[in-house]
C-alpha cells in the first residue's frame, strides 16, 4: 500500500525538525558585540526540546492522513501552536540570558529564522485549498502577526536586541513610520490619479497605446537608485529658480524627489491594469448593454465597473506593495521613512537596527497587500472570481 | 409595423445607407441580406437608434423613432447580436432580467419571468438559471440571448447575425426553434444575415441590399424564382432552383399514398388486383398504420417487399421540398413517404410534384 503524502506540510515539518539543530539565538553583551550562539537544547529556560520535536512529528504524521476536515483543522491549529512555542522559547530564554548583563541582549539566530520559515510553510500549507471563506482565512493568515505584536506590547520580547533598538528610538519610529506611509500612499494616490486616466486614454485612443506604455515601461526599467539620483539635479535647479516652491519644501533631496520617483514607478501596474480592466469588457457586452437601453450611468454601474474595477484595483495593490519597498530606498536621498533605520544600522554596523527597520516594512507590505486582496475579492462579482489570483 | 422613409446614413462622405424606403409588416420575420458592407447591419441599428440617420425618418407604428428617447425606445425593442454579449459577471437569470430591471420590475417578477423564458427556449430553469455565461455552450448562450431579448415582451426583435457564431448543425437547430417560437409569439422580427439558406429558411420577407440600396424586397420564393437583375441572380447562385425548393413545405404538394396492410400480404407479395398509382410504389404498413416496408410494381410484376426504417426514409409535413428531393435522389425512388410524428403514413411526395413546383409560375 502506498501512503499519500501532502508535500507542503511534510516539507514544513522536516524544515522545522532541522531548525532545532541550528543555533537558536545569539547572546550579545552590547549592540555591536559579536554574539554567543545557543542551540535550542542548551537554552537556559523555555519549553523542553522534546515538546517542539513531538509537535513537529505529529504535524509530519498529519501530512500522511487523508484530507478530512478534522485533519485540516489540526494542521491549522498545530502550525500556529508551533510558532507560538518558538516565540515562547525565544522570550523565556532571552529574559534569563540578559538579566545579569547591563547592556546584554539576544538576537534570533538561524535556528529561529528557519523555524519561522517552517511555521510560515505550515500555516500557508494548511490554508491551501482549504474550503474557508475570506474573513476567517484572513484571520488565520494574520494570527502570527497578532501574536508577535501582542507579545511585543506585553513586554515579552524586551530582551530582544531589535526591541531594545526600538525602545531607544520610539518617538522617531512613529514619525518615520508616518513618513513612510505618507510617501508611499501619496505616491500611489498620485499614480492612480495619473495612471487610470492614462490607461483609459490608451484604451480609447488606440494610437496612443504604444507611446503611453512605452513611456511607463521605460520608467520601470530605470533602477530606483538611479531615478532618485536623476531627480536631484533638476529639482535643485527648480527649487533655486522658484522660491515659492522652495517654501513648499521642494528641493533636490528629501520628500519631493522621492514622491516623484515613487509615483513614476507606481504608474506601470496601475496604467496597465486600468487598460486591462477595460480590455476585459468585450465589445459585444457594451453593444448589447446599450442595445437593451442602458443609459451611460447604467452602463457604468451594471457593466463597466463590475468588470473593470477589480482588475484596476489589482494594479493599485501591486503598486502599493512596490511603493512601500521603494520608499525604503528613498531614505538614501533624505526622504526619511523606515529605510532611514536600515541605512543607519548599516552605517553603525548594528544588524539589529537594520532588522528593526526591515520588519515593519515587511509587516506593512503584508498587511496592505492582504487588506487590498480582501477589498478586491469583495468587489469582484461572483461570475468573475476566476480573475482573482489568490 | 416599421417604416423606413427615404433613410440615408453617411459616414464622412461614405454612404452606408442610401435613400431606403421600406415597410416591414408586423408579426413577420423580415431578413436583411447582402454582401458585407451593403448596409444591412446599419439599417438594423438605425431602427433602435444605435445609429442616427443623416436624413429620413424611421417610424415605429407611425411614431418617428427620433421622437422617442433612445433608452426608452431600446427597452421596448429586443436586441440580439452575434457575440450575444451576456454580462459575464451575472447569472443566466440576472442576464435575462436586465431589461425588466431597467424598467423597474421587482426581483420576484423578474425571476419568475426569467424562469418562464428559460422554459420557453427549452433550457430547464432549475439547471440553467444560476449558471454563469462562461458555463454555457455557444448554442445555449445564444438561446439565453434570445430569451433576454424577449424578457420585457417587446413587440419588435432586432437580430444581427444571431446564429452566425454557432456551428452549422447547432445553427439549424436554433433556426428551427426560433421559427416555431415566433410562430407562437408573432413578434415583428428584423433579422440580418449573410447566409442565404438562413434567410430562406426564416424569412417571410427578404430584403436584398447592395451598396446601401435595396435591390429586391420580396418573398423568398420570388427572390429565388424571379431575380430582378443580374446581381440578384448571381447572389442567389446557380443552385437557386434547389434553394427555392427550401421555400416550399411537403404539405403544399402532398398526395394520397397507396398502402397495404401487412396482414394482406400473400407469400410475401401483395395479392393481385391491388391498385397502385403512377409511381408504382406501394407502402406496407402495420396494424397501427406505421410504415414498415415497401414494394414496387413495374412491367406488371411486383418486386419483393423490402423492409424500411420509417424514420430514415420518410419526411414530415413541415420538411422542405429540398429535403424530400434529396431523399428521392439518394434512394433512387419515385416517391417518398410523408409520415406523422409517430411514423404513421399520411401521404407521399412524388418526383413529378417537385418538378411541377420547380416550373411553377414566378420561375424565369
Amino acid at each position: 500500500m502506498r501512503l499519500a503524502c501532502e508535500k507542503t506540510t511534510a516539507l514544513g515539518a522536516v524544515i522545522g525538525i532541522g531548525a532545532l539543530s541550528l543555533p537558536f539565538l545569539l547572546m550579545k553583551e552590547n549592540r555591536v558585540a559579536l554574539g554567543v550562539p545557543y542551540l535550542y537544547h542548551a537554552l537556559p529556560r523555555g519549553p523542553h526540546m522534546l515538546l517542539p520535536l513531538t509537535l513537529l512529528l505529529v504535524i509530519l504524521a498529519t501530512a500522511f492522513f487523508p484530507e478530512r476536515p478534522a485533519v485540516r483543522a489540526a494542521k491549522i491549529v498545530l502550525g500556529q501552536l508551533y510558532l507560538a512555542l518558538m516565540l515562547a522559547a525565544l522570550s523565556l530564554a532571552g529574559a534569563v540570558l540578559v538579566a545579569p548583563e547591563a547592556f546584554g541582549r539576544v538576537s534570533p539566530s538561524s535556528g529561529f529564522w528557519l523555524a519561522a520559515v517552517a511555521a510560515y510553510i505550515l500555516i500557508q500549507g494548511s490554508l491551501k485549498n482549504a474550503p474557508i471563506g475570506y474573513p476567517l482565512r484572513f484571520l488565520i493568515g494574520v494570527a502570527p502577526l497578532i501574536l508577535v505584536v501582542g507579545m511585543f506590547l506585553g513586554g515579552w520580547l524586551d530582551s530582544l536586541a531589535v526591541v531594545m533598538e526600538f525602545a531607544n528610538r520610539q518617538d522617531r519610529f512613529m514619525s518615520e513610520l508616518a513618513t513612510h506611509l505618507y510617501i508611499s500612499l501619496t505616491a500611489v494616490g498620485l499614480a492612480t490619479l495619473i495612471g487610470v486616466p492614462l490607461g483609459v486614454l490608451a484604451w480609447k485612443q488606440r494610437h496612443l497605446e504604444k507611446p503611453v506604455f512605452g513611456g511607463v515601461n521605460a520608467l520601470q526599467t530605470i533602477p530606483s537608485l538611479a531615478l532618485f539620483g536623476l531627480m536631484i539635479a533638476p529639482l535643485a535647479y527648480v527649487s533655486r529658480q522658484f522660491p515659492l516652491l522652495r517654501e513648499l519644501g521642494v528641493s533636490g533631496i528629501g520628500n519631493a524627489p522621492a514622491l516623484i520617483a515613487i509615483t513614476l514607478y507606481a504608474l506601470l501596474p496601475i496604467t496597465r491594469n486600468a487598460y486591462a480592466g477595460l480590455a476585459a469588457i468585450e465589445t459585444g457586452v457594451i453593444d448589447s448593454g446599450r442595445g437593451m437601453g442602458m443609459t451611460r450611468v447604467e452602463l457604468m454601474r451594471y457593466v463597466e465597473v463590475p468588470i473593470a474595477l477589480p482588475i484596476m484595483l489589482s494594479g493599485v495593490r501591486v503598486s502599493t506593495v512596490q511603493a512601500i519597498g521603494n520608499t525604503a530606498v528613498a531614505a538614501l536621498i533624505g526622504a526619511g521613512g523606515l529605510g532611514a533605520f536600515v541605512f543607519q544600522g548599516l552605517g553603525q554596523g548594528a544588524p539589529d537596527l537594520i532588522v528593526m527597520g526591515v520588519l515593519p516594512i515587511i509587516a506593512l507590505s503584508v498587511c496592505i497587500d492582504r487588506g487590498l486582496a480582501v477589498l478586491i475579492s469583495v468587489l469582484t462579482p461572483p461570475g468573475r472570481k476566476d480573475i482573482l489570483d489568490d | 409595423m416599421i417604416k423606413f422613409e427615404h433613410v440615408v446614413k453617411d459616414y464622412n462622405g461614405v454612404t452606408a445607407v442610401d435613400d431606403i424606403s421600406l415597410e416591414l409588416p408586423a408579426g413577420k420575420i423580415c431578413v436583411f441580406i447582402g454582401p458585407s458592407g451593403c448596409g444591412k447591419t446599419t439599417s438594423l441599428r438605425l431602427i433602435n437608434r444605435m445609429i442616427e440617420p443623416s436624413s429620413g425618418t424611421i417610424r415605429l407604428d407611425g411614431t418617428p423613432v427620433s421622437k422617442i428617447k433612445a433608452e426608452e425606445l431600446r427597452r421596448g425593442i429586443g436586441y440580439v447580436i452575434q457575440s450575444v454579449g451576456l454580462l459575464p459577471h451575472m447569472s443566466v437569470r440576472e442576464n435575462i432580467g436586465i431589461v425588466p430591471r431597467l424598467l423597474g420590475w421587482d426581483k420576484q417578477k423578474r425571476d419568475d419571468r426569467a424562469d418562464a423564458l428559460l422554459e420557453l427556449i427549452g433550457l430547464a430553469p432549475a439547471v440553467y438559471r444560476d449558471k454563469l455565461p462562461h458555463e454555457l455552450s455557444g448554442g445555449e448562450a445564444q438561446r439565453v440571448g434570445v430569451a433576454r431579448a424577449l424578457a420585457a415582451d417587446p413587440p419588435v426583435l432586432l437580430m444581427d447575425e444571431p446564429f452566425g457564431a454557432v456551428d452549422p448543425l447547432g445553427r439549424e437547430v436554433l433556426q428551427r426553434e426560433f421559427l416555431s417560437l415566433n410562430r407562437e409569439l408573432k413578434k415583428t422580427v428584423v433579422f440580418v444575415t449573410h447566409d442565404l439558406d438562413e434567410a430562406i429558411r426564416l424569412g417571410d420577407r427578404i430584403v436584398l441590399m447592395r451598396e446601401g440600396k435595396v435591390v429586391q424586397d420580396d418573398i423568398p420564393e420570388r427572390i429565388l424564382g424571379a431575380p430582378r437583375n443580374e446581381f440578384v441572380r448571381e447572389f442567389v447562385g446557380a443552385d437557386r432552383a434547389l434553394k427555392r425548393l427550401s421555400c416550399f413545405t411537403v404539405e403544399s404538394c402532398m398526395h394520397h399514398a397507396a398502402s397495404l396492410d401487412l396482414s394482406a400480404l400473400e407469400d410475401g407479395r401483395p395479392p393481385e388486383g391491388v391498385q397502385v398509382n403512377g409511381t408504382g410504389t406501394l407502402w406496407i404498413v402495420d396494424a397501427g398504420s406505421v410504415l414498415v416496408g415497401m414494394c414496387r410494381r413495374s412491367e406488371g410484376k411486383w418486386s419483393d417487399v423490402r423492409e424500411v426504417r420509417a424514420a430514415e426514409l420518410g419526411v414530415n409535413t413541415l420538411s422542405s421540398l429540398r429535403d424530400a428531393l434529396s431523399r428521392l435522389l439518394g434512394r433512387g425512388l419515385k416517391a417518398v413517404p410523408v409520415l406523422s410524428e409517430d411514423n404513421r403514413l399520411i401521404g407521399e411526395v412524388r418526383l413529378t410534384d417537385i418538378e411541377a413546383v420547380n416550373q411553377s409560375d414566378g420561375y424565369v
